[in-house]
């Protein structure tokens, strides 16, 4: 058997046992190791023999045959709630507009959505209570897209019930910027839309990005609003403070409840005086002379907790405030309950009631400049009125 | 079975004592032996008791208590003694790579000189590369002779180089001429770790044709070639799989980036550039490709960056692959401060609006890898 | 190795020839058959492994590393067989056919890389006596069995099912070295540490590619490795047993002109031939013609001269021309044979009804029925793969009949986008030789269009910016066809948390994928990729098709 525990054979070659070679054997020997070495060379030699072509491909001919790969370029896809999913193709739907809203390559996305105060936050989750607090009534969401340039724009339209919910809404966001007007419907553009109201709508224009396209249609839908003539009459008050004494729309604010921290207090509206620094006129209009009667002196009584009496009257009282020392006017006129508060000068305080008075009386409009004008007690002249 | 149960036919299995040979005893049993083995006694006649010696016994103990001892202290001593070997939560055994971190290559320019971005116009890239050199200070300022140099390309894909999805060899071949002619350096060394095979890329790129050429010697990718980096101040890569190999002894380091567009992060230039020396699981960082970029900006301070303005991919980055995505420049731009360089070329090479930078940028200049306004530290010359 | 002085000077017998001038004796030594021999098996063995170590994307050049297949006789018959034509390189067969009929199967032990390495491994572990190697290299009855296995598969290649890669030496030895000795090789020269990086690329067989591994290989490198060691039981266990190429060989040396002769009136019958007799082919008696390897190894073991390679006609008495392999065995192998053919083919895993989705064939394959009659499992393409997508099919992927045939493997690699080195290096045309023009359907296949593997598709419930809301799109990233053919919809998308983020999500255009895979292999999504590409779709196949061509809406 084979030898155990080795692992190698001796590693030689076995010793020669034949004697004779023959020149034969020697010569194809030769033969045989000339035509390997001729083998080598061959195989060297064959390193270039080939075609470098067919391994990459021509610049030339792939700039021929250029492809354009301008396929599938889809626009941003915007969120949409999912369990609000598209009701189906409605053939127009566009809420309260007509199809001539649609022009210049607009088309709807789908059929409007609506959403009432109960399931606003499913749409504007966190933001539902800014519109609910000023009576929001029922939002309409209208989803446009244009076929060239691939924009989607969105028309919010929130009912907020009445004129006074739709302004305290549009000034709360509005925070300060211009406003245009066209027919009544006052709203404020920005680059991607628009925010405004008409009547007692408040609407809110957004597209997906800044666009030429979205600019028109955004001056269409302010346009197709007035068409629709909600802009309805606005309230006493509003229009006293607007027509009666001139007060821009930017600067006529409404509150709903809760007027100078007084509970009882509610429905007020307030008319910001330029060149003060935060004095307003108020107007409030009551349901009967014996409301407005007990509004006054409940206020009355509430303001003296705070304010000394400069001048008292059965209709009209005259405050100081104990410690900021600006002037508070209150009066009460029929239904009416109006007056000036935060003050600076004392003087002023019957002149601004006075002129209240005359046009709540309806004595004509009155434009706020004759106002203050007459007041003559702004020393620093216009600079300090505006 | 224990030795008092060995029936005594076994006793053949017993070695005789060779301590004490006796040539009258017989052949042990078990070797060849012609006669019947005779009957046995229970124990062997000549056996004659061994006694051990008292020092050999405690010898003997001393040998068994010291194994034992030693083994006892490898295996159960607390780990922060010398040596040993106790592993009570069984992480210690966990392998544990300690990350290597890398030099600052930057030189500062030359006092006298303004320009962080050296911007060269015109003529072939060997002279565009040059001018933009010397905006800058030139090549010699920054590269000592007898510097081992690195030089990082885009080879990315295996595209041809008119394509513009890769730097170009021209490119590379004027700027290894001028390292290793002009400046002496002692060793110029190209390596990219491309997503597609890389002794491809390298190939139909041109590159290593164009780097052999001019004698610069390349460093392909293999699962040797990398080593844990740390780069402290990163977020996403403080300890990452870094292409070490051809950094081992580096002097200085020269990117030399195409201007690309890119799907995800907008633009791939001088910074996201470095993104190919990233090993590991990198096709992650597409979750935060912005970070990723900044962070790069801060794993490697090159001593100089340079853009490759000459074909520029405008589209369908960052592969590219048809012609109508390239737009010939005439720009090369070599930079000391890469963020600037970068913000330049993706509002002129790939004519961007400026105000929509990709978000890399501010972030590496949060992170202190450059300036994205370039005004007043540009020199161009055309 | 100097001889002993007792031992008579060979070649000097003819003392007066005008030859001893220029030969002599030690130069007769030096260049007897034995040495000429062993230069020729060192230089087909290296120009074996040089060739498969060219076989790489930066060094292939113009090299034929595919010659010694396309020489091997047994692919170009049976593929003949198979398909009715003779391939590119096939012809280089009749090379060693004619060799074969003028000299005997001088292949086997001058040529044939597989039977050297056989050889020297039986040598090396060799550690038996000389009576002993006399018995261990007489003839044994059960050599007949290499003739078996070759009448089963050239019977089965006739019908159409060619399986000769299996068991014929050259494939076993390039798919071994590709998949087995390659990636070892690779590995340990990467760990050898302190080690020039220069010597790592040039000495490396993959250089550039990060540890390839190749699916299955353990089976490959052990079939090898059982083949190998059963040389120390039986020597040149497989040249002798199973070789169906020496089988070949065996059948076409019984006209060969020139054999091993044996001069009776010479020999004392001292068996000294058996010595180191590599075929087992009986030199001391009549000589087996059909096994003798023309190693010449007895010629300078016999003490009396009285062997010699030469000349038919000596003594034709005093040989065996033909095969042992009695009919009965021969009916049986045909029964073997042509049973086979239906019984792979019924077994269903690789039909157009019921294939495996990961059958992905390398760029430029032939239709499957086509490409099954033409792979011989040389694994050639998987060693000039230079991504290391290509893998050795297990019976999942291309069922019992593809085994060891390549498939692609995306979760491993990706199909490089202008690489068409697999379909260069195929010796048979199961990979048809094509451009980087044909591979992407330009220049003149523009009509053509580009050749395409399978299909991507997405798994969307793993997807991350689909599934998870987490941007993602390597996929689209690293797309290299353009235009992509995997591109996004930008969506805004409101997260777990009540974040709004603008995600990127990947959708397939179907007539534009090619089926490269590299989405697939850059997935993030590590192990049941979120994007992966499946055989359907592949351009090869009109029933392994997808979409409808030219069909409306199809750009």
């Amino acid at each position: 058997m084979a030898r155990r525990g080795k692992v190698f054979n001796r590693l030689g070659r076995p010793r020669l046992l034949r004697k004779e070679i023959s020149s034969t054997e020697t010569v194809v020997g030769l033969v045989l190791l000339l035509t390997i070495s001729g083998m080598i060379y061959w195989l060297v030699e064959q390193r270039d023999n080939y075609d470098p072509g067919e391994r990459d491909i021509d610049i030339a001919l792939l700039i021929a045959q250029s492809v354009e790969d301008n396929l599938y370029k889809t626009p941003l896809k915007r969120w949409r709630d999912p369990s609000l999913a598209d009701v189906g193709a409605a053939p127009i739907a566009l809420g309260p507009f007509d199809s001539s809203l649609l022009e210049g390559g607009w088309g709807s996305v789908s059929t409007p959505q609506t959403f009432e105060a109960d399931t606003l936050y499913e749409k504007i989750n966190g933001q539902a209570d800014q519109y609910v607090k000023f009576g929001f009534q029922k939002l309409t969401v209208i989803e446009l897209k244009h076929r060239g340039t691939g924009r989607f724009l969105d028309v919010f339209l929130y009912d907020q019930g009445t004129f006074e919910g739709s302004l305290g809404v549009y000034q709360e966001q509005r925070g300060g910027r211009a406003t245009e007007q066209f027919e009544g419907v006052h709203y404020t553009p920005n680059a991607i839309g628009a925010i405004g109201m008409s009547g007692r709508v408040f609407f809110h224009i957004i597209a997906d990005a800044p666009d030429k396209s979205v600019e028109v249609m955004t001056r269409r839908v302010v346009m197709a609003l007035a068409r629709l003539g909600q802009q309805g009459t606005p309230p006493t008050g509003f229009e006293i403070l607007n027509s009666g004494l001139g007060v821009p729309f930017q600067q006529i604010g409404y509150q709903p409840s809760n007027v100078f921290q007084y509970r009882f207090a509610q429905h007020f509206w307030f008319g910001e005086l330029e060149g003060t620094e935060d004095a307003r006129i108020f107007v409030h209009t009551a349901k009967s002379p014996s409301d407005a009667r007990q509004l006054y002196d409940k206020l009355l009584a509430e303001l003296l907790e705070d304010y000394d009496v400069i001048e008292s009257a059965p209709t009209h009282t005259f405050l100081q405030h104990r410690f900021l020392k600006t002037y508070f006017g209150l009066r009460h006129e029929g239904a009416s309950v109006f007056g000036v508060e935060k003050y600076p000068r004392a003087e002023g305080v019957a002149v601004a009631l006075n002129r209240l008075q005359t046009t709540l009386a309806g004595d004509g409009p009155m434009g706020r400049d004759d106002l203050e004008g007459e007041d003559g007690y702004h020393g620093d002249g216009e600079e300090g009125n505006r | 079975m224990n030795e008092s149960e060995k029936p005594a036919g076994s006793q053949g299995a017993d070695k005789p004592d060779p301590a004490v040979p006796d040539p009258a005893v017989p052949d042990p049993p078990g070797t060849e032996s012609s006669e019947p083995p005779p009957a046995k006694p229970i124990q062997h006649p000549d056996y004659e008791k061994d006694p051990m010696e008292r020092r050999k016994f405690l010898g003997r103990i001393g040998a068994a208590a010291g194994i034992l001892g030693a083994a006892g202290y490898l295996a159960l001593a607390p780990k922060d003694w010398p040596l040993s070997l106790r592993d009570t939560t069984g992480l210690r055994s966990k392998p544990h790579f300690t990350p290597v971190s890398l030099n600052d290559f930057r030189v500062p320019k030359p006092i006298q000189q303004t320009a962080d971005v050296g911007i060269g116009r015109g003529g072939t890239p060997d002279q565009m590369l040059r001018k933009a050199l010397d905006a800058v200070g030139g090549l010699k300022h920054y590269i000592q002779p007898g510097d081992i140099v690195v030089v990082k390309p885009n080879v990315a894909f295996d595209r041809s180089p008119a394509l513009g999805a890769t730097s170009q060899p021209a490119l590379l071949e004027a700027l290894i001429n001028m390292l290793l002619v002009d400046c002496r350096a002692q060793e110029v060394r190209v390596c990219d770790n491309p997503i597609e095979s890389p002794a491809d890329c390298f190939m139909k790129t041109g590159i290593r044709k164009a780097a052999e050429k001019a004698g610069g010697r390349i460093y392909l990718p293999d699962s040797n070639a990398f080593k844990l980096l740390a780069t402290p101040g990163a977020t996403l890569i403080q300890e990452w799989w870094f292409f070490h190999r051809p950094f081992t002894n580096v002097d200085k380091v020269i990117g030399v980036a195409p201007v690309k567009d890119h799907n995800l992060c907008y633009a791939s230039m001088g910074i996201k550039n470095w993104y190919g020396l990233l090993g590991g699981r990198r096709s992650q960082f597409h979750q935060d490709i912005h970070e990723i970029v900044s962070d790069l900006s801060i794993m490697i301070r090159p001593t100089l960056t340079i853009l490759d303005g000459t074909k520029i991919l405008m589209e369908n980055g960052p592969t590219g692959g048809d012609p109508s995505n390239v737009v010939d420049g005439d720009v090369v731009m070599a930079s000391l401060d890469p963020v600037a360089q970068d913000a330049w070329a993706f509002e002129h090479l790939l004519k961007r609006d400026p105000d929509q930078l990709p978000e890399y940028l501010h972030k590496s200049e949060a992170k202190g890898s450059g300036k994205i306004d370039y005004r007043g530290r540009i020199k161009e010359i055309l | 190795m100097s001889l002993p002085p007792v031992v008579p000077d060979p070649g000097s017998s003819k003392p007066d020839s005008p030859a001893v001038k220029y030969f002599p004796p030690p130069v007769r030594k030096k260049l007897r058959l034995t040495n000429v021999r062993i230069a020729s098996q060192i230089f087909f063995f290296s120009a074996f492994f040089v060739l498969c170590w060219l076989t790489w994307t930066s060094r292939l050049e113009g090299y034929p590393v595919s010659r010694i297949l396309e020489m091997d006789p047994l692919v170009m018959i049976s593929t003949m067989l198979s398909t009715g034509y003779v391939y590119r390189f096939l012809g280089w067969g009749l090379l060693v056919l004619g060799l074969t009929l003028l000299a005997g199967r001088v292949f086997c032990n001058w040529i044939c890389p597989y039977g050297t390495l056989h050889q020297f491994i039986g040598w090396l572990f060799n550690v038996h006596k000389t009576k002993e190697n006399f018995d261990r290299n007489r003839y044994r009855d059960m050599y007949y069995f290499k003739y078996a296995v070759l009448a089963v598969l050239l019977i089965m290649a006739s019908m159409g099912a060619l399986q000769i890669g299996l068991l014929d030496p050259i494939c076993l030895m390039y798919r071994t070295t590709a998949t087995v000795v390659a990636p070892i090789f690779d590995m340990t020269i990467e760990s050898i540490p302190g080690m020039d990086p220069l010597w790592i690329d040039n000495l490396k067989f993959a250089p550039g590619v990060s540890s390839r591994v190749f699916v299955g290989s353990f089976w490959i490198g052990l079939f090898m490795l059982v083949l190998v060691g059963a040389n120390v039981f039986v020597p040149r266990f497989f040249c002798r047993l199973i070789c169906p190429l020496g089988a070949l060989l065996g059948v076409f040396s019984r006209f060969s002109l020139v054999r091993i002769n044996r001069d009776v009136h010479k020999c004392t019958d001292c068996n000294m031939c058996l010595t180191r007799c590599e075929g087992a082919a009986d030199p001391h008696a009549a000589v087996r013609v059909s096994e003798c390897f023309s190693c010449m190894n007895c010629i300078d073991d016999c003490p009396e001269d009285a062997l010699s390679f030469s000349m038919v006609g000596l003594d034709t008495k005093q040989v065996k021309l033909l095969p042992d392999i009695s009919t009965r065995r021969m009916f049986f192998a045909g029964v073997v044979g042509a049973l086979g053919y239906p019984f792979l083919k019924i077994h269903g895993t690789n039909t157009d009804a019921n294939f495996s989705p990961d059958l992905i064939r390398p760029p430029g394959s032939v239709e499957e029925s086509e490409f099954l009659e033409k792979c011989i499992k040389c694994d050639q393409c998987i060693n000039s793969c230079p991504t290391n997508v290509l893998q050795p099919a297990t019976w999942a992927e291309g069922g019992l009949e593809g085994l060891w045939t390549p498939v692609m493997n995306f979760n491993i690699a990706h199909c490089q986008l202008k690489c068409t080195l697999c379909s260069e290096v195929c010796p048979t045309g199961a990979i048809r030789k094509i451009t980087v023009d044909e591979k992407l359907g330009k220049g003149e296949f523009v009509e053509q269009g580009p050749i395409v593997l399978g299909t991507a598709f997405f798994d969307k419930g793993r997807c991350l910016p689909h599934a998870m809301d987490i941007p993602c799109v390597v996929c689209e990233e690293v797309c290299p066809v353009s235009p992509k053919a995997i591109q996004t919809h930008d969506e805004e998308i409101k997260t777990v948390f009540d974040e709004m983020v603008v995600l990127n999500k990947p959708f397939i255009v179907p007539d534009l994928c090619i089926g490269c895979g590299i989405c697939q292999a850059e997935c993030p999504v590590r192990d049941d990729r979120a994007v992966y590409v499946t055989a359907v779709g592949e351009s090869r196949s009109t029933e392994r098709s997808l979409l409808l061509k030219n069909r409306s809406g199809s750009g």
